[in-house]
């Protein structure tokens, strides 16, 4: 089920009405309640993977239960090798096993050895990539001895298939999410209200911003070859945000959701497009992405604490491998070397962690060095994304060569440039209010400051209407599903 | 004592009345919109009546937008004031096929866009139910019509005609009358009826009555065949090419999921066939191209389309009928000038097929 579909808006009032105005009186329901209609909202997508998140959460919860009681240290890391094993394989089969087939054949036809070998026509569970990784931080932080199991089989199945986040995150680690349903819960209005305000500013981002933005992102780069490199960079700009409105609306819609039944999911995105240098990027984009590889992979490799060789490794593995967890594409590893490369010299300068606050913190407007780090760190970051957004690196390079060349001094040009304009206008109005509410959680909750009531709900009216006037209702698909 | 199964404190109250205010007031902009800006004239039944009146008073029609073709015919052909000599059928692919190509006098093109065997048939049954039968028919045969996966909901206008024809007796379900009042909420129909709005409020919205065959906007002429806008009459090449590889990169229409000629879809078609040969009416068959470009996809991502046109020249071999055109450009000596886009091919190619038996 898609968060900017009919069904979801038939299905969240359903659940939102049982949940506060039949159950709300009891736990253990409220919480059988979220599996049932997480289930529900999963298998409308397709019911044959529910079987897969079922077994993750059953050898979870079990191996949870064994490690919290085992001191034998051998059999802690069989167990937690279980879990890793089960969790790391169905994601390596469903999502990776064509890709390293296919390298396979090739690499070894490249020696002159002819192998054989049958892709298989395998359907990519959607979300499979975020729900493995958050029962993996359960298991492993246990084993860490950092956090204790839970015996509420229900309350840990809710806590793996919470619907808002199931399928494309925030990330959630146990220790978080998971205590917040052992909790009575009892309905806050503000923080409702709240949930309410941050679920339209993420359909305003999604339904006007990404999908609109999808339309010439794809139009440019599909048919990249018969456009002009100035077409090229704005084709380029269209998937900057494109990809942000996407993926920040959904993590705003899942927020907001969670809000709404009383749950407090962790931040996602903080403004990244206002980063000062990619340090700063990478601490506001994707955040529970980001720090799962931090404390999972980058700080048990060694973080940055050892020499300068130790360093460059880990942060090329970081970034590789998350690259990688974006999918089986040479596109997506291209895309993460970038980004290391990036960062590499802010670490081994020590500077990456200048820009700790968010810019401009008790101004109005940035200083001319906070802008100049802005549209740098933006310009680079448009150009990674040439990689992410390609079909394959020929087609990267090809795109990246177009633009380095004379055409991108002529004047853009491609159909329906007449709106395009009208998008380009509301992705402008979109950084002026990001940037006016870049203090807050989320853009739009800047608004509560003002005082008379008529302003605030004209405000909300304005985005309601603009999302009508200007919105794609082709109930597009989330980008990050597919990863 | 008496329990309810709500439970609702004050916070809740005030919550779910805030919340229904608001969702209240959205839907009730949303609807007005909807039912007044009507971008596809859903609640405007006499829009498909004003055309036809002009057209039977010898005008050609222009300034038309989001009508209902089936009801439209159902319209003119009623009104007919003699029988054509010849008749076309089909879809938009055949829509641009005028009086300019034929000796005869009277000719009518009766081609409905996305046009499905259902659609033809129930037109046919239009003529036959008032008697204007032509002597000639040109059938346009678009490969989707054999397609059961095509997606074509329009003909539901003249299921009346169509299971008349068939023998049918039918429940008739309208469900485009459900349809209708789904879009009365719907955010996408918003979209067109706010635009449609303002023409609404301004007067511009009606269909107007012209001499000239060419004219700004798209125009029905006197003789039921279309002339396309001046923006779309005017499209450089170089735009054709790019509309026709944004045709193949999208789904390409109706002919999706495209597995097999279907079997039921073949009995209605000769049971058309057959009915029109035992009413002594002569028949061809026209076969619409596609843009090059597109054709070379087509033959090698949609095998189903060329089955098609071998099934169709078998069947017209067998059963004596003339076959005009064919879905490969190549076949009928047709470059990428000869096109409006992916699948509309422009008079010039039309009158060229026309003069040449396959």
């Amino acid at each position: 089920m898609l968060f900017n579909s009919i069904d979801f808006a038939i299905f969240l009032p359903i659940v939102f009405i049982l949940y506060w105005f039949v159950i709300n009186k009891n736990l253990k329901l409220q919480n059988l309640l979220i599996v049932a209609a997480s289930y529900l909202f999963y298998g409308w997508w397709d019911w044959r993977f529910l079987s897969l998140i079922l077994f993750s959460t059953i050898v979870d919860f079990l191996v949870g239960l064994k490690l919290s009681k085992e001191e034998n240290k051998t059999k802690r890391k069989i167990l937690l090798l279980t879990s890793i094993l089960v969790n790391l394989g169905f994601l390596g089969f469903f999502k990776y096993y064509n890709f390293f087939l296919d390298n396979f054949i090739t690499a070894f036809s490249f020696f002159g050895t002819e192998i054989k070998g049958n892709s298989l026509n395998i359907i990519l569970p959607v979300g499979i990539s975020f729900y493995t990784f958050q029962t993996l931080s359960y298991t492993i932080d246990i084993y860490k001895r950092k956090f204790e199991p839970t015996k509420d089989f229900i309350a840990f199945t809710a806590f793996v298939s919470f619907f808002p986040q199931l399928v494309a995150g925030p990330i959630e680690r146990a220790k978080n999410l998971l205590p917040q349903f052992y909790k009575k819960r009892t309905f806050d209005y503000g923080n409702a209200v709240n949930g309410l305000q941050q679920i339209l500013w993420g359909l305003f981002k999604k339904i006007v911003i990404a999908d609109n933005c999808a339309e010439y992102a794809n139009m440019i780069f599909n048919s990249s070859a018969d456009y002009s490199g100035s077409t090229l960079v704005l084709g380029a700009l269209f998937f900057t945000f494109q990809i942000y409105g996407d993926f920040s609306g959904y993590s705003d819609i899942a927020i907001g959701t969670s809000r709404l039944f009383g749950f407090n999911l962790m931040r996602n995105f903080a403004f990244p497009y206002f980063s000062r240098d990619i340090a700063e990027f990478w601490r506001r984009w994707h955040i529970s992405l980001s720090t799962w590889f931090r404390d999972y992979l980058y700080i048990p490799l060694g973080g940055s604490k050892g020499g300068t060789g130790m360093k460059i490794r880990n942060t090329f593995i970081i970034f590789i491998v998350s690259g990688f967890w974006h999918g089986a594409n040479w596109t997506f590893i291209i895309w993460g070397i970038l980004n290391a490369i990036y960062f590499l010299p802010l670490l081994l300068l020590n500077k990456n962690r200048n820009n700790i606050d968010i810019v401009a913190k008790d101004k109005f407007l940035p200083s001319i060095k906070e802008l100049f780090g802005i549209t740098i760190t933006f310009g680079l970051t448009v150009f990674a994304w040439i990689f992410f957004r390609a079909e394959n690196i020929e087609h990267a390079f090809n795109y990246i060569s177009e633009i380095f060349s004379k055409s991108i001094f002529t004047i853009p040009n491609f159909d329906n440039m007449r709106t395009a304009l009208n998008i380009i206008f509301l992705i402008m109005g979109f950084i002026v209010i990001e940037w006016l509410g870049r203090k807050e959680q989320f853009a739009i909750s800047i608004i509560k400051k003002v005082k008379p009531p008529v302003i605030r709900y004209l405000f909300y009216y304005l985005i309601a209407i603009t999302i009508m006037i200007y919105g794609n209702f082709n109930e597009n698909q989330f980008i990050y599903f597919q990863f | 004592m008496k329990t309810s199964l709500f439970i609702f404190n004050s916070n809740m109250k005030k919550f779910i009345k805030k919340l229904f205010l608001i969702v209240l007031t959205v839907l009730l902009l949303l609807t007005t919109v909807n039912y007044f800006g009507d971008a596809a004239r859903l609640f405007d039944s006499n829009y498909e009546i004003k055309m036809a009146s002009i057209i039977r008073q010898g005008y050609n029609v222009t300034n038309i937008s989001n009508f209902n073709e089936r009801l439209f015919q159902k319209e003119i052909i009623k009104n007919l004031k003699v029988n054509p000599d010849i008749l076309v059928l089909g879809s938009s692919r055949s829509m641009l096929i005028n009086s300019d190509y034929f000796e005869e006098e009277q000719f009518f093109n009766s081609s409905v866009s996305g046009a499905s065997i259902e659609d033809i048939i129930g037109i046919y049954q239009l003529y036959i139910d008032n008697d204007k039968l032509p002597e000639k028919i040109i059938l346009c045969i678009d490969p989707w019509i054999f397609n059961e996966n095509n997606g074509q909901k329009r003909w539901q206008s003249l299921q009346l005609e169509y299971y008349k024809f068939k023998g049918e007796e039918r429940i008739i379900e309208n469900s485009l009358n459900i349809d209708k009042y789904f879009q009365i909420f719907s955010l996408s129909y918003f979209q067109g009826s706010l635009k449609n709005l303002f023409k609404v409020i301004f007067g511009e919205n009606y269909p107007v009555a012209t001499k000239n065959k060419e004219n700004e906007n798209a125009t029905i002429l006197i003789d039921g065949s279309y002339v396309y806008s001046k923006i779309k009459r005017e499209c450089s090449e170089k735009l054709t090419e790019r509309i026709s590889k944004q045709y193949v990169n999208d789904e390409i229409y109706s002919i999706e999921q495209f597995e097999n000629i279907s079997e039921k879809i073949r009995n209605s078609f000769s049971l058309l066939i057959k009915d029109i040969k035992s009413k002594d009416i002569e028949i061809a068959f026209f076969l619409p191209p596609y843009y090059p470009s597109v054709y070379n996809v087509i033959r090698e991502d949609y095998t189903m389309v060329d089955m098609v046109e071998v099934y169709i020249i078998e069947y017209a071999k067998t059963n004596n009928i003339k076959v005009y055109g064919s879905f490969n450009p190549i076949n009928i000596n047709l470059n990428e000038s000869y096109f409006y886009d992916g699948m509309h091919c422009k008079e010039s190619g039309i009158k060229k097929i026309l003069n040449s038996k396959m």
